[in-house]
């Protein structure tokens, strides 16, 4: 498996070697790609099936028998979503967006200021900012959630998009002032003897170019603030108006073997967002996490 | 007002007009812009309070909700930091240099003191005082959690969690990007898809998934659901309580950690992997090195820097892990670890002193890995 | 200097904005306010008395607050339905919330300083840890006749409420009987087997059936994080029977402790069952990996039972329709005995959801104890209220709710297995016979924790004495 005898030097995907020797490759991609998603697709092919039949055989069984239409039925997202999924959905909807578009504004200033401007106690306040990254979100729920009592703002969005913001910043500073730092010092010293004052650079230059870091980052907090079940479970109460998908599936699997034919489709009502989110945006995520960690 | 050349490209995105200091700009313009400036700063006080009314208000339409609450959580946050610069502006040049850095930086800076500062803080204050927290008991707490067998298999388990699982997802996922690169680019970024899938599922969700793994029924109560014993039994096998069988149960519930934590590794291993010069390697296989010589000999340490923030970031993931745990066994059959020992002292015991403990030994417990972290940025910023 | 008479200017619109912000933030919170009001106005109104006629001619206060409680799904639409009645009856606005987790919900919602008006918990324990924290308001204060309820309700479910004050905060409101044992009655028909009276008749029992080639008995202990949980209930069921109601009590009040010899004895008995040879479907180490939902599932077997008797809480009829091999109308051959004596001695088990107040608003109050009457206990009892009700049924099919009521009218079942829980329960809270599962009695490290992973450990063979020493160091 060696490439010695390969001396052209063209574009890489050209030198990349002939197919025949790669087969071992495939294979073994192949089979670790499979393994991967069995557990997901048992999960796809018992959320259309019949309620029963998922509590009285497994999934792999219908394999041999896909054509059979009375194998499948669409039974179980329909009392899914009549179940109050559909206004979960919305909820976390409404609960996410914010919570993503806050932090990263209010994180972006202050990587800005940590990347490129002087100011005393800088490398304290950052070190801590990153220190925080670890401080375990589950103590932090009861102490807020008696001052939030106090200003009677249990139960509305605003009290989990600013949780959310709050608990997000240490990884977004984090990752965004690793990113601004890694851009070229030149850019700003020109733009700077060119007039340009510190705010005007960072909404002119900075920003533009910060566009992967910042939908990297955007994901990744998208997806764990719509997967996150604590935060929601605290701070929104037991109102089911204001129910989030994870409680409510949560809430599911809670009622035991009764639920058992509910869940799969539940879990993928859950998922289907966050995928078509990061499959749209994946290029961005790549690009963001790694500028500023990767140079050559 | 010239524009310079190197922000052009910026121009495009028509951002609000720029207002450089002083003699530039139109007088009537300058003191329109203090106006509105001096505006900004109460305005948007106003608006977050107006907001806020509105959006506790439960019978308002949900999407005018959210769109409001997107405006302003934009819009506002911008006008709150553009409104700061502009008092600034107006500060004698040394005072507004000095003043500037923390008006970027406030605003996050009392989000973390309000939402992460001042609950570690009473965490630890908490964690020196009794289960109500009504009286000190000094550090009876810690003692109890390094002397009690319950909390010790929780330590034990934490510690295993910890060196395996990332070992096991930043593996695979650097084995599988490195092989993958090798391949076509439509089957790599097929196959890389399918890895990266489990990312967008949420712990209970994952749950509900691996239930139909790990399922078990014993002889004599129907068919097997879980896939494992649906595969162990067909091979001749009786079934296996995969999750009630201690110490491998604890494997078991790795294995869905790693599920999960593997694509984000391989995601960003590989295009790690892609940012190695190929001028590298080339000479590296030119010097007659195989593919795995010149993986080693170049390809490894050019990406061990991001091998470090990656470890670093599962370590986190894992190091905070209760959910998993939490749903499937309840740290039931020697699988508990320290997270989900805390959630159950907070939550299920409301022995608040002894959560507070664990809380705090799962936060000193990283402090190594953070100095790791921080030397880092360091040697970043020696090198620009 | 300039810049100096620019930061006045500054100073200046800001105040002056900020004073117009300041009426506008008035404005907001007029307007919230008025929200508030108007809730405070409609609590207002009916402390001072807005009444709606009910369907009895009474006069009732209208009520408006949430109710708190532990079922979701069909459960949780039988509470709604009762709640539409009442509302329907009184006008009151009374919401239900139900949620699977609400051990830790209502204990964050209660720490967090934002309980719930009213809520109704399976967990008795946790109610003298809410009172002890003064959220809760007491029976005396809300002015219930505490001898009436005693006897209504049983004095040992009274107790439960009873906390440190020496006052009552638990109002005994729909019990779950747990000591039945579920058969496949046309087998037992068939062979000719007896009901067995005492515990030796059931060993034996199980023994002829293991002779005639059959298996007597399904377990089923697992339950995700909950794991064990049924097993206790086996345990309990013995040695209130073996021990008596004091030594019971004594025992998960932890004056004596859990390794006291009558806690071993109950498992030796239990293990008489358990360990037997062929007796236990799937073997006793598989039990605690059996879903206690899954545990019916062999009653349906066809064409031959996989097991022929189960012991489970009453709520189980509900999960028989989800079992795999389960055909419409099926349940009809499962029938239920009681669980038999030990040493002649008899007792009810079971549990029960127990109503605590927080907020003690006259309206709330009067609903409170409207609930708790026989005629309402007959609106939640069954869908129909068995067509004696006097404001009909919940309207949720296939669900049925014991009376808390010693009085409660059989009547208003529609099924012959709910009509005989009912008469069981009633008479045992006539007798004050009627016990609560010792689990949920406990403080939590115990009851649900250290007390399940015994039980789970126990069928794994841990021998006892270790067991029960385990359990009793956990005890906080």
């Amino acid at each position: 498996m060696t490439a010695t005898t390969e001396t052209r030097t063209v574009v890489p995907t050209e030198m990349k070697e002939s197919r025949f020797r790669k087969v071992p490759i495939y294979l073994t991609v192949g089979v670790v790609a499979l393994l991967w998603t069995i557990p997901s697709l048992g999960l796809l092919i018992n959320s259309f099936r019949e309620p029963s039949s998922i509590r009285t055989n497994g999934w792999w069984t219908v394999l041999g028998d896909i054509f059979n239409t009375a194998t499948w039925s669409l039974e179980n997202y329909r009392v899914v979503l009549d179940e109050g999924f559909s206004n979960a959905f919305a909820n976390t909807v409404a609960i996410s967006i914010p919570s993503v578009v806050i932090p990263i504004t209010i994180a972006a200033f202050a990587a800005y200021a940590f990347a490129w401007m002087k100011f005393p106690g800088r490398n304290v306040l950052f070190v801590t900012v990153v220190g925080l990254m670890v401080v375990p979100l589950q103590m932090a729920l009861i102490p807020i959630l008696r001052i939030y009592t106090d200003f009677d703002v249990t139960g509305t969005f605003p009290a989990v998009w600013l949780a959310h913001a709050g608990f997000g910043l240490p990884l977004a500073v984090y990752l965004l002032r690793n990113y601004m730092g890694s851009l070229p010092a030149s850019l700003m010293e020109s733009a700077n003897i060119d007039g340009a004052d510190h705010f005007t650079i960072f909404y002119r230059l900075v920003i533009p170019l910060s566009v992967p870091v910042l939908a990297s980052f955007a994901i990744f907090q998208f997806l764990w603030v719509w997967n996150d079940y604590l935060v929601a479970l605290v701070f929104l109460g037991i109102d089911p108006n204001v129910r989030v998908l994870t409680v409510e599936l949560a809430d599911l699997a809670g009622r035991g073997e009764g639920a058992l034919s509910l869940l799969p489709a539940a879990a993928f009502v859950t998922m289907i967002l966050p995928l078509v989110v990061f499959f749209s945006l994946q290029r961005f995520f790549v690009r963001g996490l790694t500028a500023g960690s990767v140079k050559g | 007002m010239s524009t310079p050349p190197l922000m052009d490209h910026a121009e495009l995105d028509g951002g609000p007009p720029r207002h450089p200091d002083g003699e530039h700009v139109h007088t009537f313009g300058l003191w329109l812009l203090r106006i509105v400036s001096a505006l900004v700063l109460p305005a948007v006080v106003v608006v977050f309070f107006l907001t806020f009314g509105f959006l506790k208000d439960e019978d308002a339409n949900k999407a005018i909700q959210v769109l409001v609450a997107v405006v302003v959580g934009i819009g506002g946050v911008w006008a709150l930091y553009w409104g700061m610069d502009r008092a600034i502006s107006q500060l004698p040049d040394r005072s507004a240099r000095a003043v500037r850095p923390f008006a970027f930086v406030g605003p996050a800076m009392a989000l973390l003191t309000f939402y992460l500062v001042y609950p570690a803080v009473n965490t630890l204050v908490i964690s020196f005082q009794d289960k109500d927290s009504e009286a000190f008991v000094g550090f009876d707490n810690y003692i109890r959690i390094f002397s009690e067998s319950k909390y010790l298999i929780s330590i034990r388990n934490s510690l295993v969690w910890v060196i395996l699982v990332p070992l096991l997802a930043v593996g695979i996922g650097l084995a599988f990007a490195t092989m993958a690169d090798k391949l076509s680019s439509r089957v790599e970024a097929f196959t890389k898809s399918l890895i990266f899938l489990p990312m967008a599922i949420s712990f209970v969700g994952a749950a509900v998934v691996w239930t139909f793994v790990y399922g078990f029924r014993p002889e004599g109560f129907g068919n097997q659901i879980g896939v494992l014993n649906g595969i162990w039994t067909g091979l001749g096998g009786n079934p296996v309580n995969w999750l009630q069988t201690s110490p491998w149960n604890n494997l078991f519930l790795m294995i869905i950690l790693v599920w999960l934590q593997t694509g984000f590794s391989m995601v960003i291993l590989s295009s790690a992997i892609k940012g190695v010069p190929e001028v590298l390697l080339e000479a590296a296989r030119i010097d007659g090195a195989s593919e795995w010589q010149a993986f080693w000999k170049v390809t490894f340490p050019s990406i061990s820097s991001t091998i470090v923030v990656v470890w670093t970031t599962v370590l986190i993931t894992v190091w905070k892990v209760f959910d998993i745990v939490f749903v499937m066994t309840g740290g039931l059959f020697d699988t508990q670890v320290i997270a989900q020992t805390m959630v159950e002292e907070f939550f299920t015991n409301f022995n608040f002193g002894i959560g507070a403990a664990l809380a705090v030994l799962l936060f000193i417990a990283v402090i190594p890995v953070l100095i790791i972290n921080v030397n880092r940025f360091r040697a970043q910023e020696a090198t620009r | 200097m300039r810049k100096f008479k620019w930061l006045l200017l500054l100073v200046a619109f800001a105040m002056i904005v900020a004073a117009c912000g300041d009426d506008g933030g008035d404005e907001t919170t007029t307007t919230a306010d008025a929200g508030t009001t108007e809730t405070t106005a409609g609590a207002t109104a009916t402390t001072a008395g807005e009444t709606a006629t009910t369907a009895g001619g009474t006069e009732a206060l209208a009520a408006e607050f949430t109710l708190f409680g532990a079922p979701g799904g069909d459960e949780g639409k039988a509470i709604e339905g009762f709640l539409d009645a009442y509302n329907a009856a009184t006008g009151s606005d009374i919401v239900y919330t139900g949620s699977e987790d609400f051990e830790a919900q209502l204990r964050i919602r209660v720490e967090g300083g934002d309980p719930p008006a009213v809520a109704f918990t399976p967990q008795p324990a946790s109610i003298c840890a809410f009172a002890d924290d003064g959220v809760l308001v007491s029976l005396e204060d809300m002015g219930f006749d505490i001898a009436e309820m005693e006897a209504n309700h049983s004095k040992f479910w009274m107790d439960l409420g009873l906390c440190a004050d020496g006052l009552h905060y638990g109002i005994p409101w729909f019990p779950n009987y747990k000591s039945i044992i579920f058969y496949h009655e046309p087998t037992f028909a068939a062979k000719g087997y007896e009901i067995p009276e005492t515990w030796d008749d059931m060993i034996s029992l199980s023994q002829q059936i293991v002779d005639d080639g059959g298996t007597p008995w399904c377990f089923g202990f697992e339950s995700g994080g909950a794991t064990g949980w049924a097993g206790t209930d086996w345990l309990e069921d013995i040695l209130v029977r073996e021990a008596g109601g004091d030594v019971y009590a004594d025992w998960f009040n932890h004056d004596i402790p859990f390794n006291d010899p009558a806690v071993v004895s109950a498992f030796d008995t239990f293990g008489e069952l358990f360990f037997a040879e062929g007796f236990v479907l799937g073997g006793p180490e598989n039990v605690a990996g059996v879903a206690f939902g899954d545990a019916p599932g062999p009653l349906f077997n066809d064409p031959e039972p996989g097991c022929l008797m189960m012991k489970q809480g009453s709520f189980i009829t509900n999960f028989f329709a989800d079992t795999a091999n389960y055909d419409a109308g099926e349940e009809s051959e499962i029938l239920t005995f009681p669980f038999p004596t030990i040493d002649g001695n008899t007792g009810a088990m079971g549990g029960g959801d127990t109503i605590i107040v927080f907020d003690g608003a006259p309206a709330n109050v009067e609903a409170v104890k409207a609930w708790i009457t026989t005629d309402w206990q007959c609106t939640l009892a069954s869908a129909s209220g068995g067509g004696v009700a006097p404001y009909g049924g919940h309207g949720v099919a296939g669900i049925e709710r014991l009376p808390g009521h010693k009085d409660a009218d059989l009547g208003c079942y529609e099924t012959d297995q709910a009509k005989s829980f009912a008469g069981a329960v009633t008479a045992a809270l006539a007798a004050n016979s009627f016990v609560f599962d010792a689990s949920d009695l406990m403080p939590p490290e115990v009851g649900q924790g250290s007390f399940w992973e015994a039980m789970v450990n126990w069928t794994r063979g841990t021998a006892v004495s270790e067991i029960v020493d385990t359990v009793e160091a956990s005890w906080p």
